[in-house]
């Protein structure tokens, strides 16, 4: 019996460490090497360059029929709510500190997310608003991102750790803050989807009615202003790169005239 | 070009989020192909059997217990109790129940009165067979200006709810407001009344793929709650129908283009099949289909498509329901209780292929997600609903193999004592493999802790 225990234990540890791994991979090749952002780096202080990108945006935009930057206004949905997190350094911290003072794209997610039209969709989405605002240091240094886990059990902060170095690899003083957040159990986590109105469900397993490693839930970005307010939620159905930028710069040129 | 070419690693990038787009996109297109009854495509659909239908009622004076209320009937032909009702939900007093919405994550129901102007919230996740009410929002008219809550649209976190009337004079001036999820008031947008707009309101649907949204415009609350035999006889208030529909730019809600619509368009739907760009609507006064398309220059276009049934007559259209496909439409007549299916294929030239007496009188429509169930109900409005023998109240349920609607179940909504029939959303959720977190309680032991 104990043999059969260790057994599923150790099973269930390798296939742990193996999609670990696999994950790490899968997202890897996304994720820009080194030479890239020097390439990058270089690119930024190449004005002609710069207007290739952003000529290449602006394209982008105009193909999915978006209005220009600062025509519209983006509506006052509510305060970003507060709670308990844990950094990835396990330091215990007020989630506040990093939903407000910056334009900030907010998410749910947990790592073990296989959904295709899920995390790993905001991911990519939000890895090409990164890279895009990385062009214009000025503007990357007011933007942050944060990836909130709803799986506090196995992402923990050392998980969190590792993501958020992944993400923030080759780090340069114009790069966007990139935060992966968790929560110290599920007893804290609950009043915070709860208020940002992120349901999530636990899949069970049909025969068993154990709890899977999945968490079936309708992907949200939350876009955040300096002053703590969302002015935007973004889903699967209606999330592209060019939006997210468009709505950035939108915000911007809303806190230019002052409004 | 020049970068990718330049820098091939970022275009390896690009082809990956390219290819995660086209993924997102394509494992997305269950939500937002089909029609299944009519939900925004920013809430899941129920792609296989649903398991119950919900039906709101309007309570009726001197039957049961005269109040408005959400019925649940079993709908999965596997379970013992198909084809009744099992559950019944009073809100209390009577408003005017009309339509209802999912929210985004399809676990709760918002639906509305247009008389009281009130909007209540099922909580349709923790148990659908038994939806408790959560919420009542009371403030609908002291926020947004607005009378008569329709249509409850989500959006990403949020619920649009197009409205009929207004406060001030109860006219057919109105607009939409949006509220978050969890009730809290956010803004509202009037209905255009400059470039060609009548101000008018009804539906909204949105098609995210082109950041389009097409409202439609019906009449005010002097009206729907007017006697149809003394508002038909009344010139003045005949005159106060609208006659425009609108497209909007759903990012920034404002119209993009405004159409001269006339006779009242009423329900707005989008064919969500991949390469498709239409939506449909049809008239209620003039008994005539409109479909809007993309010119080659992506400039949105109306076209006069077809007629239903004889205009002399007013058979008066209703309710409309796309298939998954975009292939065909149901299209039921108020006044000859008439369900219609014409064949879409070619949007701008449709044809009536079949048709079928459901009853005396017939207005909501809605089929599965698969095509192969049809589900019909009867109430128009307390006020404009046939009188005597005529009023017909029930929930049939109807098979569909493509050339004959088959009946499977009915129920009568008088003889249940339960009202008057109106429209209906189906629910599914396997409670054994799904549980919410915040339904968790008992697990939460299992957790481990964070240090």
């Amino acid at each position: 019996m104990i043999q059969n225990l260790q057994y599923k234990y150790l099973v269930a540890g390798l296939i742990f460490i193996a999609s670990t791994l696999l994950g790490y991979i899968a997202l890897s090749q996304y994720i820009p090497s080194s030479g890239k952002v020097d390439a990058f780096s270089a690119l930024s202080s190449s004005k002609p360059i710069e207007k290739e990108f952003n000529k290449e945006l602006q394209t982008r935009i105009a193909e999915q029929k978006l209005a220009a930057a600062g025509t519209y206004e983006l509506q006052k949905i509510f305060n970003a709510p507060d709670g308990d997190v844990l950094d990835s350094k396990g330091n215990a911290v007020k989630l506040s500190q990093y939903t407000s003072g910056k334009y900030t794209l907010l998410t749910f997610f947990y790592d073990m997310c296989a959904d295709a039209k899920g995390c790993p969709y905001a991911f990519t989405t939000m890895h090409t608003v990164k890279n895009y605002l990385e062009k214009t240091p000025a503007l990357s240094k007011q933007v942050r991102f944060v990836n909130i886990s709803f799986d506090p059990e196995r992402d923990t902060p050392m998980m969190m750790a590792g993501l958020e170095k992944r993400a923030n690899r080759n780090n340069k003083d114009f790069s966007i803050d990139w935060r992966y957040l968790t929560t110290k159990n599920v007893d804290v986590l609950i009043p915070l989807i709860d208020a940002y109105g992120q349901n999530v469900d636990i899949a069970l397993d049909k025969d068993s009615g154990k709890r899977t490693m999945e968490y079936p839930h309708v992907l949200k970005i939350y876009l955040i202003d300096p002053k703590g307010v969302i002015r935007e939620i973004y889903s699967t159905t209606y999330l592209s790169p060019e939006m997210l930028l468009n709505d950035i710069e939108t915000l911007m040129i809303e806190t230019e005239k002052g409004v | 070009m020049y970068l990718t070419d330049k820098f091939p690693k970022l275009k390896a990038l690009t082809k990956a989020v390219a290819m995660a787009v086209v993924v997102g996109a394509a494992t997305q297109m269950p939500s937002a192909i089909a029609d299944e009854t009519s939900c925004s495509p920013f809430t899941p659909l129920v792609k296989g059997q649903e398991d119950f239908v919900y039906v709101w009622t309007l309570g009726v004076k001197g039957l049961g217990d005269e109040s408005d209320k959400l019925v649940t009937v079993d709908a999965n032909p596997a379970s013992k109790t198909y084809g009744k009702v099992i559950n019944k939900l009073s809100v209390g007093g009577r408003g005017e129940a009309h339509h209802m919405g999912f929210t985004d994550d399809r676990k709760f129901m918002w639906a509305g009165a247009l008389d009281s102007n009130k909007i209540f919230i099922f909580d349709v996740a923790t148990d659908p067979s038994k939806p408790k009410l959560v919420k009542t929002l009371n403030n609908f008219v002291a926020k947004s200006g607005l009378v008569g809550p329709h249509t409850f649209y989500a959006i990403p976190g949020r619920m649009i709810v197009a409205a009929l009337s207004n406060a001030k004079d109860h006219g057919g001036q109105t607009g939409m407001a949006i509220y978050t999820n969890a009730g809290e008031y956010v803004s509202t947008t009037m209905m255009p009344t400059t470039n060609g707009g009548d101000g008018f309101g009804y539906d909204a649907a949105i098609n995210p793929n082109k950041n389009a949204m097409l409202t439609t415009a019906f009449t005010g609350w002097n009206n729907y709650m007017m006697d149809l035999g003394k508002l038909i006889k009344d010139k003045d208030a005949m005159k106060q129908f609208g006659n425009t529909t609108v497209m909007w730019d759903y990012k920034t809600m404002k119209p993009t283009k405004i159409f001269n619509t006339p006779g009242a368009a009423l329900e707005a739907r989008w064919s969500y099949a991949p390469g498709d760009n239409w939506a449909v609507t049809t008239t209620a006064l003039t008994s005539e289909i409109y479909v809007y398309k993309q010119d080659d220059h992506g400039e949105w276009q109306q076209h006069k498509v077809g007629t239903i049934g004889d205009p002399a007559k007013i058979p008066l259209p209703v309710d409309i329901s796309l298939v998954s496909s975009g292939k065909g439409l149901w299209i039921n007549t108020f006044m000859d209780g008439t369900a219609r299916y014409w064949d879409m294929t070619d949007p701008l030239h449709p044809s009536e292929v079949y048709t079928k007496k459901i009853g005396e009188q017939v207005n909501m429509v809605s089929p599965s997600y698969d095509g192969k169930r049809v589900y019909f109900t009867t109430s128009l409005l307390s006020n404009w609903d046939m009188k005597g023998k005529s009023d017909d109240q029930f929930l049939k349920a109807y098979n569909w193999d493509g050339k004959d609607l088959k009946l499977a179940f009915e129920i009568d909504f008088y003889k249940e004592k339960l009202g008057r029939a109106h429209h209906m959303k189906f629910q599914a959720r396997d409670l054994k493999t799904l549980q919410p977190l915040q339904a968790s309680t008992a697990n939460k032991l299992n957790f481990a802790s964070n240090p």
